[in-house]
């Protein structure tokens, strides 16, 4: 009697977890807006988001990221470096073939398709030029192929470096062996212990030489998706420009056991994220991001059918930061020495660090907790993991002494900022700096959200004092480059970064002084023009910490800590103002702590391992899945 | 010669003939039976012809007497035009909208520039304390509106007429002067053809943002519609023989343009005008679309821009300023069609 | 008149030419980091750009960057059967005509097949929306003409009045929701499945417009002949109303919405940039702005191109038609004084 209730039981139990357990949606309808259109095929050339998104689902490449952002071996079955990060090994799985979009077998994945696929990216001819930066920095010699496929073009013509293949001076000159057809060998310029995090990305995805024999160099350049090789997940079966496209289950795909894949995937393209929502309420697509009316719309009103599934999205990789410029001049092209005096100043910059109160700001993206946009580092978060799984901005969070507070905005101290401004404005005046002092601020002409937004940060500004500072907000048409920054028109920037691979050096480096690879130093914040001795003093101090801590390339752990040292010297110093991370509010059927966790590079797309509920999640059941990821 | 005798002015305006009819002696009923002989007063009918007509004397007072009417165009275009009750109606209603636009930025509790409260305050609707409801960053939208349509109105007007102005005479030479036709022609291709955005774009990089500066643009550009409308009718009345006739005695051309052509052009001129203003309007939209508008002041473009995004989501901002573009189209229309159809002179009776 | 038109022919091509030449030396005036996307203003050393600049033709001279640009629309060359050029002297001529490639919206695409990709949609879905809405607004146009001050005058002038003043996205919108939830209809346009149907929304909200204009115009012009003289002395010959409207009136009042109807037509080439966008049609219409502030030159140069043709075609083709229907109108100017 006994036996027969447990076993009544259990079969309730099971039958219970059959009909609870909602089904997993076997064709993903998902959505872009049509600004967001890719524009090439070609995985080598590429270097934009919008394109990269979808290919990294048609190729594999060496290593891709697991949910929780670690490296994760995809074609290779395994990396390795006995030399502390100067050659590094990959072995590759058996089995991956190349097919076309159909499905039909082409030719065999082998080692030798990363040659060629760098010595596509590195030849001048072939490539314009796209993603050599990387490559030329990191493995031995592809600077000098490069300087010579150029040299090449330009004496010879560039039907000589296109006619280079692997078997030429690139075998020669650069640091890539294939041992057997399994096989690859990185040497690289220096130890680099961060090198597996760029296999992850496109400048070291395979060409098959066997595609180029087929369709010549110049038809590789111009591929589409109707004569491309596949070797990934999935094809393209249907493409229509700003309408539609169709990723459908690659056949005999390699990796078929291990990975789990959806039927196929529909790319729509909408107009905007307002026509989108529409097509959600239809029933035509599995998820969908919210703008802040209609989150508002939806939160304040707890009848509203949508009510018990908002859920609030994950950060995405962009780090944004309140760039200050040293050296800006007027519209006139007069330098604008009153600003350029005032930055410089470190009481008047500590000022806006305790007295920029930014939740006026969060709240535009997140409506509901704008606290979850707090930042108040300078390196995004995901980039690197101490060994015990710290994550590296922890670290810096720890050097500051200030941690997030996910209910109020806790490094805003108006009383400091008082202290600092009173300070301020005795140093300035002896240096002959009229008050208020002007911030200009640009944004784009066509976006009224944005025009709000400006509106609320005019706001935040004013409330150090009208007679202290003053915001203003300028538009420019189309090209911030062109017309701002060329011209060094603004006082402040508010941008985010996103890293390419794992290691604090993609941000910081960014930022120090006297470096023409420094991006930000070189193109934002004009710090090389500056002339205050102090500042310059205190940058050098940032760079020398930096310098010290790129040279520790065996114990991470400890390069890391020196990051951190010297990240935390640039926010003491208030050289930037770390401002902001985008999280918002969506809903959707697709638990997003399953997805691709890729902080850098450009895996996060990838449409595999997903887990997801034809019903959407609601609020609990995501908080539920948050819990046991972080669990995990 | 027998000396007439003159007459005073009583005698001359005297009839000469008691024409008096005895309304009583009248037979009217013509089914009665009638005896021969004649013993009941006739009917006029039956009178004899002397008695029926009689000669016309010659009054010299009355020779003298001109015809005359006080007929004037504009007083007859404008009585037409108030017999239109419709479009009377929505004018006095625009104009009280105007006068408004003034009036409620002083009755307003808060003014445009009041602090932003996203966090708090953003997208409530309509109520007693902000009778608009507030926009995306919590500010009272009664204000923006009201500042916007002001804006907007005297752009619209001022852009309007310029318009037409130049659009009318530039099309009154085009379409009559045959050398000229080539020359305009080619110009109307080459600015029609090549893409506004063209223009705009370099416009705005090179001169920069501002509303004046805007405004010559959507002038400069916005004369092409009308002038070319203008230089087909024009093409349509100019070789009529009465412009035949003007020209072969020698006429000035622009006497000819202006007495002879414009007159018939009047009424889809006005109508032209009419139209344009809401439709500058609508290209305040386009142009804050394309980021060519300077979008740190409010207007009703970038009203309609901002809550167009979010449609159908807060909808009360996008709904406010419809309504009022949507009554000074309405108002536009109506007077503009009213006032066309009291320009024709045709419809002066 | 025959040498009229082969003059206009003339003068027409030597115009598209011009406008060409023009859009094509002003995209040259804006700065040449336009070109570049942010991402690789970043990666891109100085020296990378003025390469790549180089490459693709930008250094040069711009007006012999125009030269270049003619010389290449037209290539006579030899080609085997398989399409592939050969320079033994076998195979046969073709004469192709080449804008260069895209740059930047679709890149290494061929400009001419990408736009002819597009403009067979637009042209598809235009054309029916023309018929529509010409036939839908002459109809009104006329009864509002016929029953002036009437009740259908009303209704019709409340139409139009509606259609102008709402902004179109609300109405697109209103339309797109009511199309999806009461009848079903596809809510974005696919060239999967269903492709006719949802053709339907957009085209409809297409005709929506342009049946306000053809109303509105019909009826002014309609209102301006019915008070002229002959009218008048037809109607006391005792024409039936109908014969009055058809056989005079509407014949009159159509000269002047005649002369559009060339240039509307072969402008459906180019798409509704608002329809289009909204429906997530594949056409023309938005592809002209993107190509602008992407700074693809070759796609902007050929969409000009094409624009520009059918432009200066439908406005003589217009001017053409206005003088068969009404012989009064001369174009020529013969025998005249100025």
């Amino acid at each position: 009697m006994k036996k027969l209730l447990t076993i009544a039981l259990a079969l309730i139990m099971v039958l219970s977890l059959a009909v609870a357990s909602a089904d997993e949606i076997k064709d993903l309808r998902t959505y872009e807006t049509q600004a967001r259109e890719l524009e090439t095929w070609n995985v080598h050339y590429s270097q934009a988001a919008a394109d990269l998104n979808v290919l990294c689902n048609l190729i594999d490449g060496l290593l891709t990221n697991d949910n929780h952002g670690n490296l994760k071996e995809n074609a290779a079955k395994s990396y390795s470096s006995e030399d502390g990060g100067k050659t590094w090994t990959f072995v590759l799985n058996d089995g991956m073939t190349w097919f076309d979009k159909d499905g039909n077998y082409k030719a065999d994945v082998v080692a030798q398709d990363w040659k060629t696929g760098l010595e596509w990216v590195l030849n001048y001819a072939k490539n314009d030029s796209y993603n050599v930066s990387m490559p030329a920095e990191m493995i031995a010699g592809a600077n000098d192929y490069y300087e010579y496929t150029k040299a090449l073009t330009e004496s010879e013509g560039a039907d000589a470096a296109k006619a280079l293949t692997v078997d030429g001076k690139f075998s020669e000159m650069v640091g890539i062996a294939t041992p057997d057809d399994k096989t690859i060998v990185y040497t690289l310029v220096d130890q680099l212990p961060y090198f597996p995090s760029v296999a992850t990305y496109n400048c070291l995805y395979p060409l098959s030489q066997a595609l180029i024999d087929e369709m010549g160099v110049d038809g590789y350049r111009d591929v589409t998706w109707e004569n491309m090789w596949y070797s990934g997940p999935y094809t393209i079966t249907y493409f229509v420009n700003l309408n539609e496209k169709v990723l459908t289950k690659s056949p005999n795909y390699w990796n078929d056991a291990n990975c789990k894949r959806f039927d196929s995937v529909t790319i729509k393209m909408v107009e905007s994220i307002a026509t989108g929502y529409q097509l959600f309420v239809q029933g035509e697509l599995d998820h969908i991001s919210l703008d802040q009316a209609t989150t508002q719309e939806i939160y304040n009103d707890p009848s509203n059918e949508f009510y018990p599934f908002l859920v609030e999205a994950r950060p995405t990789k962009y780090s944004y930061q309140m760039h200050l410029v040293y050296n800006k001049n007027n519209e006139d092209g007069t330098p604008d020495d009153n600003w350029n005096t005032a930055v410089a100043n470190e009481n008047f910059r500590k000022s806006l660090y305790y007295g920029l109160d930014a939740t006026g700001y969060f709240a535009r993206t997140n409506a509901i907790n704008p606290q979850s946009c707090q930042n108040y580092v300078y390196t995004g978060n995901g980039v690197a993991f101490t060994s015990d799984g710290t994550d590296y901005t922890a670290l810096v969070r720890k050097e500051i002494g200030l941690d997030y507070d996910r209910t109020t905005y806790n490094r805003f101290d108006m009383d400091k900022a008082q202290e600092y401004k009173a300070k301020a404005i005795e140093e300035l005046t002896a240096k002959g700096v009229t008050f208020p002092v002007s911030v200009d601020y640009y944004i784009m002409g066509n976006s009224t959200t944005a025009a709000e937004t400006a509106k609320v940060l005019e706001y935040i500004f004013s409330q150090l004092g009208d007679d202290y500072v003053k915001l203003n907000t300028k538009t420019y048409i189309s090209s911030l480059a062109n017309e701002v920054r060329k011209p060094r028109l603004a006082s402040i920037y508010i941008n985010g970064w996103g890293a390419d691979f794992a290691d604090p050096v993609n941000f910081l480096g960014q930022e120090t002084y006297d470096d023409t690879a420094a991006y930000y130093s070189n193109a934002y914040s004009n710090i090389n023009d500056a002339t205050d001795p102090d500042l310059i003093a205190d940058y050098k101090e940032f760079t020398d910490l930096v310098v010290a801590a790129k040279a520790i390339t065996t114990d991470l752990d400890a390069r890391y800590a020196a990051f951190a040292k010297a990240e935390a010297c640039f926010i003491d110093h208030v050289l930037t103002i770390p401002w902001s991370y985008e999280v918002s509010w969506e809903l959707t059927s697709i638990n997003n702590y399953t997805k691709v966790y890729s902080m850098y590079g450009m895996q996060g797309y990838r449409y595999v391992d997903w887990e997801t509920d034809s019903n959407l999640f609601t609020t609990e059941a995501m908080q539920a899945a948050a819990e046991a990821y972080a669990a995990e | 010669m027998p000396k007439t005798k003159q007459k005073t002015v009583q005698e001359m305006e005297a009839p000469v003939v008691n024409m008096d009819v005895d309304m009583n002696s009248i037979d009217t009923n013509p089914k009665r039976e009638r005896p021969m002989g004649r013993e009941y007063p006739l009917s006029r009918r039956d009178m004899p012809e002397k008695q029926l007509f009689d000669f016309a004397e010659y009054h010299a007072q009355d020779a003298e007497r001109t015809g005359y009417s006080n007929y004037s165009y504009w007083k007859s275009v404008w009585a037409n035009f108030i017999k239109n009750k419709p479009a009377v109606i929505m004018s006095v209603i625009f104009i009280a909208l105007f006068i408004f636009t003034f009036v409620a930025s002083a009755i307003g509790k808060y003014d445009i520039n009041m602090a932003p409260d996203p966090v708090n305050r953003a997208y409530l609707l309509p109520s007693s304390e902000y009778w608009f409801g507030t926009d995306g960053i919590g500010r009272d939208y009664w204000a923006q509106v009201w500042y916007a349509t002001r804006a907007s109105i005297l752009l619209a007007v001022l852009v309007s007429l310029g318009q037409i102005f130049v659009g009318v005479i530039i099309g009154l030479v085009w379409g009559y002067v045959r050398k000229l036709d080539r020359f305009f022609t080619e110009l109307y291709n080459l600015i029609d053809n090549i893409p506004t955005i063209i223009y705009m774009t370099l416009i705005a990089l090179m001169v920069g943002k501002s509303l004046l500066t805007m405004g010559i643009a959507m002038i400069a550009f916005g004369w092409l519609a009308t002038a070319r409308n203008v230089r087909n009718l024009v093409f349509m009345y100019r070789d009529r023989e009465y412009n035949l006739a003007s020209r072969c005695l020698g006429t000035r051309l622009s006497r000819i343009l202006f007495r002879n052509i414009f007159p018939y052009l009047i009424s889809v001129i006005i109508l032209r005008l009419a139209l344009a203003i809401p439709g500058t309007i609508a290209y305040e939209t386009t142009l804050t679309y394309l980021g060519l508008m300077d979008i740190t002041k409010p207007s009703l473009g970038m009203l309609l821009s901002a809550a167009r995004a979010i449609f159908p989501r807060a909808s009360y901002t996008l709904l406010f300023p419809a309504i009022i573009v949507s009554i000074i189209t309405i108002t536009f229309y109506l007077v503009g069609n009213a006032f066309s159809d009291a320009c024709d002179p045709r419809n002066h009776v | 008149m025959v040498k009229y038109i082969l003059k206009r022919i003339g003068q027409s091509i030597l115009t598209i030419l011009l406008v060409v030449s023009i859009v094509f030396l002003l995209m040259r005036l804006m700065p040449s980091d336009y070109f570049f996307t942010e991402d690789e203003l970043i990666k891109f050393t100085e020296q990378q750009k003025e390469d790549k600049l180089k490459r693709l033709g930008l250094l040069d001279p711009p007006l012999v960057q125009l030269g270049n640009f003619y010389k290449n629309m037209f290539q006579l060359e030899r080609v085997n059967d398989a399409g592939k050029v050969v320079t033994d002297g076998t195979g046969h001529l073709r004469l192709t005509f080449n804008l260069g490639d895209s740059m930047r919206l679709e890149k290494g695409q061929a400009v001419t097949k990408v736009i002819a990709q597009k403009m067979g949609i637009s042209m598809h879905i235009g054309l029916i929306a023309l018929a529509i809405s010409l036939v839908l607004g002459v109809i009104f146009g006329v009864l509002q003409a016929n029953f002036k001050d009437g009740l259908v005058d009303h209704i019709g002038t409340g139409y139009t009045v509606v259609v102008n003043a709402v902004p179109h996205l609300v109405i697109y919108t209103v339309i797109m929701i009511a199309g999806a939830s009461w009848f079903g209809l596809p809510m974005r346009y696919s060239g999967r499945l269903n492709t006719e149907l949802s053709m339907v929304l957009p085209i409809i909200c297409l005709s929506v417009g342009s049946t306000a204009g053809y109303m509105l115009w019909t009826r002014r012009y309609m209102v301006d002949e019915l008070n002229k003289d002959y009218i008048r002395l037809a109607k006391l010959k005792g024409l039936s109303n109908r014969q009055v409207m058809f056989r005079h009136v509407l014949r009159n009042a159509f000269v002047p919405l005649a002369q559009y109807l060339p240039y509307s037509i072969l402008l459906t080439v180019g798409g509704s940039l608002l329809v289009e966008t909204f429906f997530s049609v594949p056409g023309m219409g938005p592809e002209l702005t993107k190509a602008i502030s992407r700074y693809d030159l070759n796609l902007v140069q050929g969409i000009v191109l094409l624009y520009a043709t059918m432009g200066i075609v439908g406005v003589f083709l217009g001017d053409l038609l206005m003088t068969l229907i009404d012989p009064r109108i001369k174009l020529t100017g013969k025998g005249d004084v100025r």
